[in-house]
Parts: C-alpha cells; structure tokens; sequence
C-alpha cells in the first residue's frame, strides 16, 4: 500500500523542479502529466474556445519550460503554474478584446459583453479540432454558458476557488491580493453565478 | 434570496474558511433564519455544479505536443549539473559510481566478466535499455523521458541473455534470484490476442506474464500511456528496484512492461482501474505464490473506438 501511494504521489513539485534543473527533461514531462488537465481546465473555461484554450495551455507549458530555471521556490510550484496561466489568459483575452474592438481597448474591469459572450457560442458551436464523440453534458454546458455570463474577475477567481480547488491564501498569493478582497470576491462571483444559475434553470424548466 | 447574498460571510463559510468563532456565530444564525440557509444551500449547490462539471481533461495527445514544442530547446541547467547527473545518473550517482569503480580496481585485479542480468527485474531491464538506446523515430520521444538509470549502461544485447546470479550492487537488493522467479511464476499460457504477431515480439519482451486488457477509455492508448507514465515515474524514483517501460509494436497494438514487488501486485489491478482499466484477464493466484517482483506485460485490445480513430504509433511512440 506504500509502494501504492507513493505511485500515486511520485516525486514532489519541489523534487521535480530539482531534477528539471539539473537537466533531467523526465521531470518536466512530469509536470506537464501532473498539470495538464488543471492548466488545460482553466484555460478552456476562462477563454471558452477549445482550440484557443489548448493553445494558451500549451503556451503556458512552454513558458514554463523556459522558466523553471528561474524558479527560486519562493511560492509553490502550483501557485506559480496558476500565475502564468492567468497571465496568458488575461493576454488572450486582451488581444481578442482587440482584435474585436479595432485598437480600441476597453477600460479595465469593465464587461465587453460581446466577447464574453463568445464561450458560450463557441462551445454550442463546438466544431472541427474538438472531439466530436464527447458528448457534453447538459450539466456541464449549464456550467460553462452560466461562467460566460461572469465577468473576467469573477470568472477567473471562481474556477480557482470551486474548479481547481485552490485555499483563499493560494489565490491571494496568485491575483496577489490580501485574503479580506479573495473573500468578498469569491462571495460576489459566486453570488453572481448562483443567480444567473437560478434564471437559467428556471427559464428553462418554463420552456 | 431576499437578502441577495448581501452576506459574504456566507461563501467563506461554504468554503470552510472561517476561523471557529466565526463558524459558530453563523451557524447560531443560520438556525434562527431560513432565508440565510436557503442562501446558504444555493451557494453550496452552485459550488457543487462547479465542481462535478467544470474540470475538463487535456486532449489526450497534448503532452506529447508540448514534449514536441520544446524538444529542441535545451534545459538551461546549470554549468555544475553534469558533475550531479553524470550519464543521467541522481545526484548521489557520482559518489556511487566513483566508489565502485574504486572497488573494482583495488578489488579484482582481472577484468570482471561481463555482467549478466537474469531476473525479470534485468529482462525488464533490459527492455527499457534496449527500447532507449538506439533511438529511432518510433522512440525518439520516449528517449527523451527514459529514467536516469536507462542512460547508465551501454546498451546490452536483447537475445539471449544468460542465467547468472546478480551481479551488481543494484541488483543485490532484490529480495530473491531469477531461478525462484521462474519456478514460482511460470510463463502463463499466452493470452495476448490473435494477430498480434507474438512471435515477433518475444524478441524483446523475454520472460513475464501476459495480459490482455481493455479499456472503456476511447482513446486506449492514452491508457497505456498513463500507465506506462506512471511507472516510469516510480521507476525512475526508486532507481532499479522496479522498473517500468512501455513497448510499442504492430502498428498500433501497445504493451507496458511493468516490474512490480509482490506486496504491490495485489491492488494492481485496482490501480489500473483508476486508469480507465475496465475488463482484465489477471491470474491473481499466480501473485499469491511468491514475494518476489514480477514482470507483467500488459497488451492492449485494440479494437476501434467510439471515436472512429487510432492514434498513430507516432504519436504514442512520442510519448
């Protein structure tokens, strides 16, 4: 049973980053098995796009190929994977808002309702590059099209806190905010998803 | 609802981040008032949704795309690292090998005959070095993963190899010789699948047990993967005690050899489970009869998927 849990354990983060630099590319692939789902997660219901969100997480993968050398192990590992993320999702979205908006770019923290729309009409519209024989569920869609109605901020802090599981203290260090302004945005995005849930599934049960 | 969640109170409560006093104090509340349980159990219901739907999975060949995307870049490791990792050795490598090959010069004034590994632990051995050394398109990816111990040998021929007893310092921590690994585990019937060409394949795949399995996973190579990535893992942290490696042959029919101690084997089946192992033809009784590590190679049903598509060697080999 040991042996079992240490299979499933394996080497930690810390480990892991030793061995990546002393030039050990086994340990990278590692952390790629260890955060490719959590990375690809956060990606794919942030940006709403399969596609684009398979390309910001390999990105990010990337970026932290390059990086790991410089990891000092100030913060945790997953702490600092989730940093860039957000930072290369933030990016994207930017760059879409741009590219929607001509060069116009909108003041910061306030809603570019027609792109916050686009996840959830990409992921109705769930096209060629995705796999086609996973059947979303009906739940799942709910979930998705209720996270497209959130603005960014709200998005971005309520997948950290229900998705990816991540304490108050771990997102405070990530967004790098004190834990008082984690908790009152976590209540006003989780409050915000709640309602829009409850309009949807309401709305839909009249139809 | 009345109240419109006015209350934050309430979401560091569902997240269980009040501190005790806090706790108390709105649970005393909650009992008093409907309305804020009711928000209560709205915020608990929406947590709930978020976490049974919202965690995705990476495509099933994402990994291999970024091992790809950055294969030619180099690790920016540090000028000191070859003195830590020389051949691929841990950082302890060095020590060890300087040590024996200090014992070997003072110790035996001939050359040593050459070793010869006998165990299923050495035939798994062997199999991964021999899958590692000479890299080919098929492995070139797999090579790039292949634990520090793979890297520390020259590669040794893969047919026939001789019974001898164990002849290095790793080996000699192993709990029993390769004659009782034989006599207890026999070579089981074959039960690997028709047309999945055994005859070529025993070539590198010397001694074990066979198993057929099949997965629910439509992607059953990714199966494979996972597993062979999970026991590289351990193979690589555990340095020789066990090992672990993958085989990829027929054009797409996949097996894993994986080098598991006894006391391990009795939940194996379970741990293939949790990888999306659904149906397996294990013997158990042939783990029940000894203490010593057993090569199992596990061969994959291959029939087609719901999806309509069979990964490539390619891009299994990759990984």
């Amino acid at each position: 049973m040991v042996l079992f849990l240490a299979m499933a354990l394996g080497p930690s983060d810390d480990e892991l980053v030793r061995r990546f630099k002393d030039g050990d590319r086994h340990a990278y692939s590692e952390i790629v098995r260890r955060y490719q789902d959590r990375v690809f997660t956060q990606c794919l219901r942030w940006l709403g796009d399969r596609q684009v969100a398979e390309e910001v997480a390999q990105d990010v993968f990337i970026a932290l190929f390059r990086s790991l050398p410089k990891f000092r192990g100030d913060s945790r590992l997953s702490t600092w994977i989730f940093r860039v993320v957000t930072n290369h999702c933030k990016n994207r979205r930017l760059y879409r808002r741009r590219r929607a908006h001509g060069r116009h770019e909108p003041l910061e923290g306030t809603r570019a309702a027609e792109d916050d729309e686009a996840p959830a009409r990409q992921l109705a519209a769930d096209g060629p590059g995705t796999d086609a024989s996973v059947q979303r569920s009906e739940a799942e869609q709910l979930v998705h099209d209720s996270l497209a109605q959130l603005d960014d901020e709200q998005r971005e802090i309520i997948l950290m806190r229900d998705v990816q599981d991540l304490s108050y203290q771990e997102i405070g260090e990530i967004l790098d905010l004190p834990r008082g302004t984690v908790k009152s945005r976590i209540h006003r995005a989780r409050a915000q998803l709640t309602a829009v849930l409850s309009r949807r599934i309401s709305k839909e049960d009249v139809i | 609802m009345s109240t419109g969640f006015a209350d934050e109170r309430l979401s560091a409560y569902v997240d269980g981040e009040l501190d005790a006093a806090e706790r108390k104090r709105l649970e005393l509340e909650l009992e008093r008032d409907p309305e804020l349980r009711a928000e209560v159990e709205a915020l608990q219901a929406t947590q709930s949704l978020l976490q049974r739907h919202g965690p995705a999975v990476a495509p099933t060949d994402f990994r291999v795309r970024v091992l790809e995307a950055v294969a030619d870049e180099p690790v920016s490791a540090p000028w000191w690292a070859w003195l830590r990792r020389p051949f691929g050795l841990p950082s302890e490598g060095l020590l060890v090998a300087a040590v024996a090959v200090a014992v070997l010069w003072v110790a035996i004034p001939e050359p040593p005959a050459p070793v010869a590994e006998s165990t299923d632990l050495g035939a798994a051995r062997l199999d991964w070095e021999t899958k590692k050394a000479p890299p080919s398109p098929d492995d070139a990816g797999l090579a790039d993963e292949a634990p520090a111990v793979a890297e520390e040998a020259e590669p040794a021929p893969v047919t026939p190899r001789p019974k001898a007893p164990l002849a290095t310092k790793k080996m000699e921590r192993l709990p029993t010789k390769s004659a009782e690994a034989t006599k207890v585990l026999p070579e089981p019937p074959k039960q690997a699948p028709a047309g999945t060409a055994d005859a070529a394949e025993p070539k590198k795949l010397v001694g074990g047990h066979r198993f057929r399995i099949e997965t629910s996973e439509p992607d059953a190579q990714f199966v494979l993967q996972r597993i062979a990535a999970q026991y590289q893992s351990v193979a690589t942290t555990l340095q020789g005690e066990r090992l672990a490696g993958t085989e990829f042959a027929n054009g797409g029919d996949l097996q894993v050899v994986v080098q598991l101690p006894h006391s391990a084997l009795s939940n194996f089946e379970e741990d293939l489970a949790e990888l999306g192992v659904v149906s397996t033809e294990f013997d158990k009784s042939l783990f029940n009869t000894s203490t010593i590590p057993v090569t199992i190679h596990l061969q994959l049903d291959t029939k087609p998927t719901s999806r309509g598509r069979k990964p490539g060697v390619d891009e299994a080999a990759v990984e």
